[in-house]
């Protein structure tokens, strides 16, 4: 039975690299309406796909030719994390850290020039990209990047794969396995995916408009975030104080579609409700709710549904709600890791924007996403975040902001 | 990692190292799986069906290096044969590494979390820390770890490159938290990671 956890595990640093920006200063200035939102190009511009959705694609981010693009920035959101938590590659080097990566490109092998050759001719001497696919699984490469020695694990739960990697280093925290870990999501923008959402139809033609009566569906893009995740203990060892921690975390399955959530929002629901008591708090103190918001039907169908019952359990009104998939694109395996950094921003910032995108809310949806921008209150702690997936994934992660 | 086995179930191959078609075939049958149900699925809803006392509620581990290889696989030829980018759709929402258990998950109505683990170096390992992880601090009393591997042209080339014999399995196991003076279920890391599972097979 989940209980409330002994300790809430604390985040010492973390990164993000998205079209919302790469430095706290960026995204807080996007959320506060000083910088104008990325605006998405067609996909066929920036990546080899034939298709011209649009997507956010971070032009300014360089990837060496030898690199997944994938690795590199969750090399790049790494590395930043760790400076901000204050540990260096010493200090890390054969300790006991562990290493979650949520991705889903990157641990499936889609070279498809490679794929050609392998039809074309099956013994193929050529074995150079099946090798360095084996030698690039992300949280295996990070492992031997930091010489890590604690659980190394990458996870691929499709788009809740990046709630799911800080969920898990919970566990591992939890469960007494290792002191500290580090918590990633990165995904890159790939002809798979582009083709795969266009496909089942779900892409939108213009920028995304989560929750709003004109919606057309979402817009792929790409990112990366890290969280150092800490034991108090391990924390106040090193003389950190921590800004924030994970006050809880809940994970369901809906059992009910493999690519369409429950729009009843049971899973949602289920998920929230197992982050609650981990958390030991209620519905009613989340000042606020990231929500996943991709900018389909079925999935604002669901998140409503979900927070509309939540209220109605606890008696209590639906926290403000947003989507900030209009910033960066619906970026899958980093999707959750991003926007659960956005959330800790958001709660250090004081302050909440209007949903982007949604200018007249579906009347036909159970509730509705801020309307317009919100100065929390002084003793506004706790926030969550979001996520759904293929697979019936649910996961929600609640972010604590500490004195 | 202190895990207790409490019972576990297998797809095995063929002498030729790969499932049987037709029994995967039958199995779809008996099993009522749809168009949804490839290879691998259908081979870990078969073991799984076959688990004796299967848990309603048990969180699913999942690993595989490759991931199901026949989705992918037919992902890939639709990309070369159509250059519009016009694959399938449901090669596309079945290929995900999370599709399978996600399918499993489905069948057996099981709405608990589910992880799905990808890697090369000690997969075996990994699943089961994580297994114990969910046991200790995920409020769980039962997991159910699943291992499964699909061949394919790229597969075996990867599994030959890993210094692996290619081989289809599905393998399930049921685990809970060893109590003191219980056996204990582990990886033998002086293993690799198929003659593991190998040795463990009926």
């Amino acid at each position: 039975m989940i209980q409330a956890i002994p300790f809430h595990p604390v985040v010492t640093g973390f990164a993000q690299l998205s079209c919302a920006g790469t430095t706290d200063a960026e995204a807080v200035a996007l959320f506060r309406g000083e910088r104008a939102p990325a605006e998405p190009r067609p996909a066929c511009d920036v990546i080899d796909s034939a298709i011209s959705d649009p997507v956010f694609h971070l032009d300014s981010f360089v990837t060496p030719r030898w690199e997944p693009r994938t690795l590199t920035m969750l090399r790049q959101a790494v590395k930043r994390a760790l400076e901000r938590a204050g540990l260096t590659p010493a200090m890390l080097a054969g300790s006991a850290t562990g290493c979650v990566v949520g991705t889903t490109i990157a641990q499936q092998f889609t070279d498809t020039a490679y794929y050609r050759l392998l039809r074309e001719d099956p013994d193929t001497p050529e074995s150079g990209p099946v090798s360095a696919f084996l030698a690039s699984n992300p949280a295996e490469t990070i492992a031997r990047d930091y010489d890590l020695r604690g659980p190394v694990n990458t996870v691929s739960n499709a788009c809740a794969s990046g709630s799911d990697a800080v969920a898990m280093a919970a566990l591992y925290l939890l469960s007494g396995q290792c002191e500290r870990v580090i918590a990633i999501g990165a995904d890159e923008l790939h002809r798979t995916p582009v083709a795969g959402f266009h496909v089942l139809g779900v892409t939108s033609p213009f920028p995304c408009r989560p929750f709003d009566s004109a919606r057309a569906g979402l817009n792929l893009g790409e990112a990366a975030g890290a969280v150092v995740l800490e034991t108090p203990e391990c924390a106040a060892r090193r003389g950190v104080k921590p800004e924030f921690a994970l006050r809880g975390f809940g994970m369901s399955c809906d059992a009910a579609h493999i690519t369409a959530p429950d729009t009843t929002g049971g899973g949602m629901k289920r998920a929230f409700r197992a982050a609650l008591t981990r958390a030991g708090l209620s519905f009613a103190d989340i000042a606020f709710l990231n929500a996943h918001g991709t900018g389909t039907v079925l999935n604002d169908q669901c998140e409503t549904a979900a927070f509309a019952g939540l209220a109605e359990e606890n008696a209590c009104d639906v926290p403000p709600f947003l989507s900030t998939k209009r910033f960066t694109g619906h970026t899958l395996g980093a999707a959750g890791t991003v926007e659960f950094i956005f959330t800790m921003l958001m709660l250090r910032d004081g302050f909440v924007p209007a949903s982007p995108g949604c200018k007249n809310p579906d009347p036909a949806l159970a509730c509705a996403p801020l309307a317009s921008p919100l100065t929390l209150p002084s003793n506004a702690r706790f926030a969550a975040s979001t996520s759904l997936a293929f697979g019936g994934a649910d996961t929600v992660l609640i972010a604590e902001r500490l004195g | 990692m202190a895990l207790h086995l409490l019972a576990s179930s297998f797809t095995a191959p063929g002498p030729d190292r790969r499932w049987d078609n037709d029994f995967l075939r039958a199995e779809r049958a008996r099993l009522g799986l749809g168009r949804r149900s490839d290879r691998m699925t259908a081979a870990v809803i078969s073991a799984l069906d076959l688990l004796e006392n299967r848990p309603a509620d048990a969180p699913i581990v999942f690993g595989s290096m490759l991931g199901v290889q026949s989705r992918i696989t037919a992902l890939q030829n639709d990309l070369l044969d159509f250059p519009e980018d016009q694959i399938g759709p449901v090669a596309f929402s079945c290929s995900v590494h999370n599709a399978v258990p996600g399918a499993a998950a489905i069948q057996f109505g099981l709405k608990t979390p589910v992880f799905s683990l990808a890697g090369f170096e000690r997969l075996p390992r990994r699943v089961l820390q994580l297994a114990d992880a969910v046991l200790a601090a995920g409020g769980a009393e039962q997991v159910l770890a699943i291992f499964a591997e699909e061949r394919s042209t790229f597969a075996d080339r990867a599994m030959r490159l890993l210094e692996l014999e290619p081989t289809e399995f599905a393998a399930v196991f049921l685990l809970e938290s060893a109590k003191t003076g219980q056996d204990v279920f582990a990886p033998d890391d002086a293993l690799n990671y198929f003659d593991w599972i190998g040795k463990l097979l009926p």
